[in-house]
C-alpha cells in the first residue's frame, strides 16, 4: 500500500467547511474519512449483512443534508456516529415491520455473514444477534456503543439522544439480559474464556501456516 | 471517541464472569469479526467499484442535494447520480465505455470530457477502481489518457497534481507534462508543469519513478525524498527534498543557465548524477569533495547542499569557525549546514546546527523540523530516550513531520521499553492516522500487547 496523499482538507475543521459550501470533493473526502467508521456503526448494530454499503450511503445523506447543524467542526466524529446510529435504529424497525408482515421466510435478521471469521466466531455472532433481536432497540444500540464501540457515558447518551440517566439504565438492562443469554449459550460460552481473542486465533494460525483462522476453545 | 479500557475483569462472585465482564468479552468479539471484515473488504476489488460508484454518487448528491425534496434518500443518491454528467462540479465517471481490461474512474469536484479535467477553485480528485488517486491543485488541468487493466497515461497540461499510485504488482502508469515523461508503479508524489514556463518539478514523497525528456534522454531516476526540477533548454537538477524545502521556495522551478559566478543553476549536477535524501550515504557519483573555496557572491549554501556540495559547505564552515557559524548564521544556512553534516556522517557538526537552529529560531518550522531530525539521529545512534524526547517535542509544535514523528516513536519505545509500552502509543497512533505509513505494525503491535494482556483489542 502507499500512503495516502494529503487531503485538501487537512482536518476536520476545514472539510466540515468545504462540506457546507456543497463541494463535491469533499463529499469523496468525507466518505474516504468516515466510511470505514459508519461501517463499524452498521455492522456492530446490525451485524454484518449485505445491505451495509446500502445504509452507510443512508448515513452520508443525512450527514451532508444536517452538516450545517454541527456546531463544533472538531466534534463531527460523534456527529456521524450519532447520524450512523439513527440510520441503525431505523434499520431495526424496518426489519421488525418486515417480520410482522412475513416479509422474509423465517421472520429472522438476515445471517451474520463475516467470511474474515472462522465458524465458530459466525455462530457466536449469529446467537449473539438473535439475543440482541430479543431487547428493545435503544438499549440494544446503548449496549453496543458501550460494550462494542467502547464508548463514555456521556457520549452514548449523546449518540443515542437521552439523559446520562437514561443511558446507564439502558446499559444495565441490556448488559443483564445477554449476558444471562450468553452463559447459558455453548456458542458464545467460548468467546467468554478469559483472554479469548480473534485475533489471537489468527496469528496462531498464521504462525502454524494454518492459513484460515481456527476456532473452538483455547 | 475515547476507548474505555477492561477496568471490569474483577473476578465475579462464584467464579461466573459479571454482567459487565460478559458484555466487554461479548463486545471484543464483535469489534475483532468487524476489524476483520473491514481488512477483508479493503482487499476486495468489488468493495472497491462499490465504494468507487458511492463516492460518485454522494459528490452528484451533495451538489444536488435539496433539489429533490421528498424521495427517499436512496432514490435521491440514484437520481443524483443520474444526472451527475451535466453537473458542472460536481461528479462524473470516466470510462463509461468501460471494458473489463481497462481501469475505470471518478472525477470529483470538476467537470470531465473525453477525460480532459479542470479544477476549478477547489481541488478536484481523480480515483481508479484500483485506488490510485489524482488531485488536481485549484486551477489544474489534465487528461486521462488510454488505459489498461494495470494503469493510465495522465497528462498534466497546467498547474499540480499530487499522485498516489497503489503499488499493485504489474501497475503501469505513466504521467507527462511537456516533453517530460514520468514512469511510475507504486508511489506517491506531486507533479508540477508549468505551461507557460516550459518548468518542470516533482517532489516524490515515496516510491521510486523514472523520468524522461529533455536533457535526460536516457532517463534519471528518483527515490523518495528527492526532488527534481527541469526547465526546457537548461536541464534538469536533482536535489533532496528536504533541502529544497528548506530553501525559499522558488517561484518556478529553474531558470535559464546563469553565470557561474553569480547563479545557482550551474552548481547543479549534472543528468544521471544522484543527489543524496536525509539519513541516506553518499553514493558513488555524489559531487567531488573538495570544491573551490567560497567566494562573496555565490550560491547559498542551501543551494549548494541541494546541488550535491556537502563538502564544499562543511570546508567553508570550519574556515569561518563553526562555533561562530552557529551563532551567526541564517535559518537556512543553519539548515544546510546540518544536512551537509548529517550526509557526511559529522554527527556532532549535524547536531549542533540543529540544536542552534531551535535555540535561535525557536517557534519556526525550521526548529520543529530540527526536532525530529535531531530525534532521527539519536534514534540512528541506538539513543531511544533522546529520540523519544526529539519525536515529542517536534509534534508537540505541530511539526510537518508529526505523524512519522508518532509512528517512529512508537517503534523506539518498543524498541527501549517492550510491546507493553508501545501499545499505548500505537493506540494513540491509530486513533490520530488509522491509514498512517506504520498502522499495520501499530495493529499489530496492539493485537500482541492485548493477547498478553488478555485484554480487549482497542480499536
Amino acid at each position: 500500500m502507499v500512503r495516502a496523499l494529503p487531503s485538501p482538507y487537512p482536518d476536520d475543521p476545514s472539510l466540515v467547511a468545504a462540506l457546507v459550501a456543497r463541494q463535491p470533493a469533499a463529499a469523496v473526502a468525507a466518505w474516504d474519512r468516515f466510511a470505514p467508521l459508519v461501517r463499524s456503526v452498521l455492522w456492530q448494530s446490525l451485524g454484518v449483512g449485505a445491505e451495509i454499503d446500502d445504509l452507510a450511503q443512508d448515513v452520508f445523506l443525512h450527514f451532508f443534508r444536517r452538516i450545517g447543524d454541527l456546531r463544533e467542526p472538531n466534534a463531527v466524529s460523534g456527529f456521524v456516529v450519532g447520524i450512523s446510529v439513527r440510520v441503525a435504529r431505523g434499520e431495526l424497525r424496518r426489519r421488525r415491520l418486515r417480520r410482522w408482515l412475513s416479509l422474509s421466510s423465517d421472520g429472522n435478521v438476515p445471517e451474520v455473514s463475516a467470511p474474515a471469521v472462522d465458524e465458530d466466531a459466525r455462530e457466536a455472532l449469529r446467537r449473539l444477534y438473535a439475543i440482541l433481536d430479543r431487547i428493545d432497540d435503544d438499549a440494544r444500540m446503548a449496549f453496543v456503543l458501550r460494550h462494542v464501540r467502547g464508548l463514555e457515558l456521556t457520549e452514548v447518551a449523546s449518540a443515542v439522544g437521552c439523559s446520562l440517566a437514561t443511558a446507564k439504565r439502558r446499559i444495565a438492562k441490556a448488559s443483564e439480559r445477554i449476558a444471562v443469554h450468553a452463559r447459558g449459550d455453548t456458542a458464545l460460552g467460548i468467546f467468554l474464556e478469559p483472554g479469548r481473542s480473534l485475533e489471537r486465533d489468527m496469528d496462531d494460525d498464521d504462525r502454524d501456516g494454518a492459513g484460515t483462522p481456527r476456532g473452538g476453545a483455547s | 471517541m475515547i476507548r474505555r479500557g477492561s477496568d471490569h475483569e474483577t473476578a465475579p462472585t462464584g467464579g461466573e464472569p459479571s454482567d459487565e465482564v460478559v458484555a466487554e468479552r461479548l463486545g471484543q468479539l464483535v469489534r475483532e469479526a468487524t476489524d476483520a471484515v473491514e481488512v477483508q473488504r479493503r482487499s476486495s476489488m468489488a468493495a472497491r467499484r462499490t465504494d468507487l460508484a458511492t463516492r460518485q454518487r454522494l459528490g452528484a448528491a451533495i451538489a444536488g442535494d435539496g433539489e429533490r425534496r421528498g424521495m427517499s434518500s436512496r432514490w435521491r443518491v440514484l437520481a443524483a447520480a443520474a444526472v451527475a454528467v451535466a453537473v458542472v462540479g460536481g461528479v462524473v465517471v470516466g470510462g463509461r465505455a468501460l471494458r473489463s481490461d481497462s481501469l475505470d474512474y471518478a472525477v470529483a469536484g470538476a467537470s470531465e470530457v473525453g477525460g480532459y479535467v479542470r479544477a476549478g477553485e477547489a481541488p478536484a480528485s481523480v480515483t481508479f477502481e484500483d485506488g490510485s488517486e489524482l488531485i488536481f491543485a485549484p486551477g489544474s488541468a489534465g487528461r486521462v489518457g488510454d488505459r489498461t487493466a494495470h494503469g493510465a497515461r495522465v497528462a498534466l497540461e497546467d498547474g499540480s497534481v499530487d499522485v498516489r499510485i497503489e503499488k499493485i504488482p504489474g501497475a503501469d502508469w505513466a504521467m507527462q507534462a511537456g516533453p517530460w515523461e514520468v514512469r511510475v508503479i507504486g508511489t506517491a508524489f506531486r507533479l508540477t508543469w508549468d505551461a507557460r514556463g516550459r518548468a518542470l518539478r516533482i517532489d516524490l514523497h515515496e516510491g521510486r519513478v523514472s523520468v524522461r525528456g529533455p536533457g535526460a534522454e536516457e532517463g534519471v531516476g528518483l527515490r523518495a525524498g528527492q526532488a527534481l526540477e527541469a526547465r526546457e533548454g537548461s536541464g534538469v537538477r536533482l536535489m533532496s527534498l528536504a533541502a529544497s524545502n528548506a530553501a525559499p521556495p522558488p517561484d518556478r522551478p529553474p531558470g535559464p543557465p546563469q553565470d557561474p559566478s553569480k547563479g545557482t543553476a550551474s552548481a547543479a549536477p549534472a543528468i544521471g548524477s544522484d543527489a543524496v535524501g536525509p539519513g541516506e550515504k553518499p553514493q558513488e557519483g555524489a559531487p567531488a569533495e573538495g570544491a573551490a573555496p567560497p567566494t562573496p557572491g555565490r550560491a547559498s549554501w542551501s543551494a549548494r547542499v541541494a546541488a550535491g556540495e556537502f563538502d564544499a559547505v562543511l570546508a567553508e564552515a570550519d574556515e569561518r569557525g563553526i562555533d561562530g557559524v552557529l551563532a551567526s548564521a541564517s535559518a537556512a544556512d543553519l539548515v544546510a549546514l546540518g544536512d551537509a553534516a548529517r550526509y557526511r556522517g559529522r554527527g556532532g557538526v549535524a547536531s549542533r546546527s540543529l540544536t542552534a537552529l531551535r535555540d535561535r529560531f525557536a517557534g519556526t518550522p525550521q526548529a520543529a523540523n530540527a526536532a525530529f531530525l535531531l530525534a532521527r539521529m539519536a534514534d540512528d545512534g541506538g539513543s531511544a530516550a533522546s529520540a523519544i524526547r526529539w519525536y515529542d517535542v517536534h509534534m508537540a509544535e505541530g511539526g510537518a513531520f508529526a505523524t512519522e514523528a508518532l509512528g517512529r516513536k512508537m517503534l523506539a519505545v518498543r524498541r527501549s521499553q517492550g510491546d507493553a509500552a508501545a501499545a499505548s502509543v500505537a493506540r494513540q497512533y491509530l486513533s490520530r492516522h488509522p491509514k498512517g505509513p506504520h498502522a499495520p505494525i501499530a495493529r499489530s503491535l496492539l493485537g500482541q500487547a492485548d493477547s498478553a494482556n488478555g485484554e480487549p483489542s482497542p480499536r
